[in-house]
């Protein structure tokens, strides 16, 4: 009756990727709208064409990589449905909410400002085209905040209740869904790292100019802009993975656990693993470089509380899974009808944890037959992978310092009035940073997402009964087909991206710039783009 | 009829609305794609009209992203059931919308006349094959499908069985004579509506070769509705008696089945009837105002048939949304379908509050890219060579 493994696990893989996939494009839409508003900020302000030209040049890059979060934004919404429709069927009634809205509210915003953005420069007089620009940027960010907003209830649902008679989490207030304290702080912490990812790509791509000494006023403007926006975002960044840490700590201490590998709950203040080598297996770290004492701190901002570990949590998940199955046999009762005041009583008491008596469905379809032995395998399944959210962890906060460097670095050379344009050195680690925020931002979600498992509704829905009843091979071959599209769609951006990017202004086509001013024999090579 | 009832019928006239919006303005860049190899020729002439609908596309296929995301807040069940259960004609559909967006923004960023020919002919495939699916789909919606659920936990099985569904097979299963009469149906409804918003911004070769798409089109879908709805008599049609508490009893539908029953709202209404018949007026002004050069009037006719056809189908199959032709009383209606009375309650407030700022910011970017009459045209293209598409 229930889809099998192998059908759940290629539905996962095939979300995964596609999410991630999507998350290469979404950052840098999200930083550099804001960043094409700056610089035309400038423009309008100043009236120099300087302005104006790196709003055109930094927004064709904006449309190459805009174009590419399009088709892989739709297949996420497509995926739902498709791959996951017992997940769409017991949540959508709240889950949907948020989705729809962002269609009607902030894509629209976002897509019918973009053919203005690019076509009406010389329709819309300065400020409407600025207006244009602002509703582009406000649409986006709008969009990551509704999306946010809908995997903050994966993560932490609030503002619903479950309803036996409809099977499903329905509705209970749409206001607490979307204040929920998780998806504000995603949602900054989301929108912060795209600023990150528009500076990082801005200043590194202006550093390459540089150091092919081109276009030197266009790229040290570019520059200025991305750095002083650059160092802002990632100091903000930094406040807000903190803060992102607490919320962890207080809705999800299960993946706060696997992401510090902390075993057995420790003395308040714990001591903290640097690096680890954790096992799954026996529930231990093979190898750790600890620093004593200061993951309370960490994580919780204070000395006394104490930060359960992965074997006192399981120990309670094995309680929850036992009322659970309570709940369970309660409710199977109600769906055949059996409406007693007892059976009623029994459900409401134990429905808390009905989520976690699902987690046995995966051994025995009946739940409340359940052996020792599954119930104890069930409290295993609930403790996600512990290295890989370790390490994916690691990488993403070490990126994230080392980005805040190179801001940092060229923020305070400025301040000293010292030149970093003539610092190859410097110019080449800026131009080498572009891929760090994705790599940054894809373990960030790895986190995110690998940690709540065994969950796509945290406590409430486990993953292997969410999906459709697909066959195997069918997930199979839609994967296969993904992965081609992906990969050829993919090869082709990238070579758009770099060919434009090389080219820099010169591909506006005004006459100002090096390739239009130096003819070689490149630029026959450019034809008439 | 109880406050929810209402609720779920305006969510009922909420997804129509939205799916409308769709027909009627990513209808004309969906049929500008479909026309672009054949009505333009020459480099110049194919960037006239990807040009026309370039500044506005990704605007208008919003509508059809918001269409699936209302099926999804306001019928989470449907949303479920179509979209895992015709699994591979709607990943069809997302696979070929996927060379849209780079099709647009990429065509013109290389010189290569192979390189652009093939983003063309991507344009002309994922504009073509979502409108013909999507209308296979609808066109299946009139004879039901094979899906029941697990009376317990409420899972969806597609199929016969109640076991993972085979979803390359079931793909087959709707190339059924009806459903792809509809996805003609559907792509001359686009073609119609591409041709006549091209009508209206193009001037030169290309101009003459859309009027004359526009002509044709129009007669053929008068002829092709009337061809429908007659098929209709033919074909076993659903009914159900009403049930106010239907979203707690979602399996227990009392639901009948007889020959020519989609027709029977249109007996037991007889106002219904009119809105069929306002389709095919529509149509016939559409040929009647092309003729006479009127485009911005042919557009407008053009956009009320579509206004009107999608009705039509719509209250034909009120209210069912999906019909299951093993397990009649588990079809799903917009009474056992919908979401909660919150839920509800929230998503159309935003619709009624934003709809009219969409409608005034969208107008906006319209009278300002068009406002002055202007024509796209073969000479504004090579002199504005570098910054269109």
């Amino acid at each position: 009756m229930l889809p099998s493994i192998a059908s759940v696990e290629l539905a996962r893989l095939q979300f995964g990727v596609a999410a991630s996939y999507h998350f290469l494009f979404v950052p840098l839409t999200l930083g550099m709208a804001w960043l094409l508003l700056a610089m035309e900020f400038c423009y309008v302000t100043t009236g120099k064409e300087i302005y104006k030209h790196m709003t055109q040049f930094w927004g064709k890059l904006f449309g190459i990589n805009f174009a590419m979060g399009v088709l892989t934004g739709l297949t996420l919404e497509f995926q739902f449905g498709t791959n996951w429709a017992y997940y769409s069927q017991y949540v959508g009634d709240i889950f949907g909410t948020p989705l729809a809205i962002e269609g009607l509210v902030a894509f629209m915003l976002e897509s019918t400002f973009l053919g203005i953005f690019f076509f009406g420069w010389k329709k819309l007089s300065k400020h409407q085209h600025l207006f244009a620009t602002f509703c582009l940027a406000f649409g986006s960010s709008l969009s990551a905040l509704l999306i946010l907003v809908a995997n903050g209830y994966m993560q932490h649902p609030v503002g619903s209740y479950f309803d036996f008679q409809t099977m499903r989490m329905e509705t209970g207030s749409l206001i607490t869904l979307f204040l929920n304290p998780i998806a504000q702080i995603a949602f900054v912490h989301t929108v912060i790292a795209g600023f990150t990812t528009g500076a990082v790509f801005i200043m590194g791509i202006s550093a390459y100019y540089l150091l092919k000494n081109r276009d030197l006023e266009f790229a040290k403007r570019s520059f200025a802009i991305a750095a002083g926006f650059g160092l802002v975002a990632s100091l903000i960044l930094i406040f807000m993975g903190d803060k992102n840490g607490l919320i962890v700590a207080e809705t999800q201490p299960m993946k706060l656990a696997a992401i510090e590998a902390e075993w057995t709950t420790q003395k308040a203040p714990a001591n903290f693993n640097l690096i680890a080598w954790p096992d799954q297996t026996t529930h231990s770290n093979l190898f750790s470089i600890q620093i004593p004492e200061v993951l309370g701190l960490v994580v919780t901002h204070s000395f006394h509380a104490v930060i359960p570990g992965i074997n006192q949590i399981e120990a309670e998940n094995t309680q929850r899974i036992q009322n659970g199955m309570d709940a369970y046999g309660a409710l199977v009762q109600l769906r055949e009808g059996n409406k007693s005041p007892e059976i009623l009583n029994l459900f409401n008491q134990k429905q808390a944890d009905l989520g976690y008596g699902l987690l046995v469905k995966r051994y025995t379809d009946n739940v409340t037959d359940a052996t020792a032995a599954q119930i104890h395998q069930a409290a295993e399944d609930s403790i996600p992978s512990v290295w890989s959210i370790f390490w994916t962890f690691r990488i993403m906060v070490g990126l994230g310092f080392l980005m805040a460097l190179v801001f940092i670095y060229a923020s305070f050379m400025s301040f000293r009035n010292k030149s970093i344009w003539t610092q190859k050195w410097f110019l080449t680690y800026a131009l080498y940073s572009i891929p760090l925020p994705w790599i940054a931002a894809l373990c960030g979600w790895f986190v995110t997402e690998h940690g709540r498992q065994p969950w796509t509704i945290y406590n409430i829905l486990p993953t292997d009964l969410s999906s459709s009843a697909i066959s195997a091979v069918d997930i199979g071959i839609s994967f296969f087909m993904f992965v081609a599209f992906y990969t050829a769609l993919f090869i082709v951006e990238i070579y758009l991206m770099f060919k434009y990017a090389r080219l820099g202004p010169s591909s506006l086509g005004t006459g100002n710039y090096y390739f239009e001013k130096n003819i070689d024999k490149k630029i026959k090579n450019l034809g008439d783009n | 009829m109880d406050l929810m009832n209402v609720l779920q019928l305006l969510g009922w006239a909420a997804v129509g609305l939205v799916m409308i919006l769709f027909a009627l303005t990513g209808g004309f860049d969906f049929g500008a794609g479909i026309l672009l190899p054949f009505v333009a020729k020459t480099d110049d002439e194919r960037r006239v009209v990807v040009n026309t609908v370039g500044p506005t596309w990704d605007g208008n296929q919003v509508w059809l992203i918001t269409a699936g995301g209302a099926i999804f807040a306001i019928w989470p069940r449907v949303y479920a059931a179509s979209f895992s259960g015709f699994y591979f004609a709607f990943l069809l559909v997302l696979w070929a919308l996927f060379l849209r967006p780079v099709a647009f923004e990429y065509r013109s960023k290389m010189p290569s006349q192979t390189w652009r020919s093939f983003w063309d002919w991507s344009l002309f495939i994922g504009s073509f094959l979502p409108a013909l699916l999507i209308g296979v789909a609808i066109g299946n919606l009139f004879l039901g499908f094979p899906f029941q659920y697990d009376p317990i936990t409420l899972r969806f099985f597609y199929g016969i069985h109640m076991s993972d569904t085979n979803a390359l097979l079931d793909l087959f299963g709707l190339l059924r004579p009806y459903g792809l009469f509809v996805g003609v149906f559907c792509v001359v409804m686009m073609i119609m509506q591409g041709a006549s918003y091209l009508a209206m911004r193009v001037s030169g070769l290309v101009h003459t070769r859309v009027i004359k798409a526009q002509k044709i089109s129009a007669k053929l879908l008068f002829i092709l509705f009337i061809i429908g709805g007659i098929w209709l008599f033919f074909i076993p049609g659903y009914q159900v008696i009403f049930n106010s508490n239907a979203l707690n009893q979602p399996l227990n539908n009392l639901v009948s089945l007889s020959q020519g029953g989609w027709l029977l709202n249109y007996k037991n209404h007889l106002w219904i009837s009119l809105i069929p018949l306002l389709g095919l007026i529509s149509l016939l002004f559409v040929n009647f105002f092309s003729q006479k050069n009127l485009f911005l009037k042919a557009f407008i006719a053009s956009s009320c048939a579509l206004f009107f056809i999608i009705s039509t189908m719509g209250f034909s199959l009120y209210p069912f949304i999906m019909p299951s032709m093993t397990h009649p009383e588990q079809s799903l209606i917009i009474y056992n379908a919908s979401s909660s009375e919150r839920s509800l309650i929230g998503i159309l407030v935003v619709a009624v509050v934003m709809l009219p700022i969409i409608f005034f910011y969208t107008g906006f970017v319209y009278k300002k890219l068009w406002g002055r009459g202007e024509k796209m045209s073969v000479e504004k293209i090579q002199s504005e060579s570098k910054t269109l598409y």
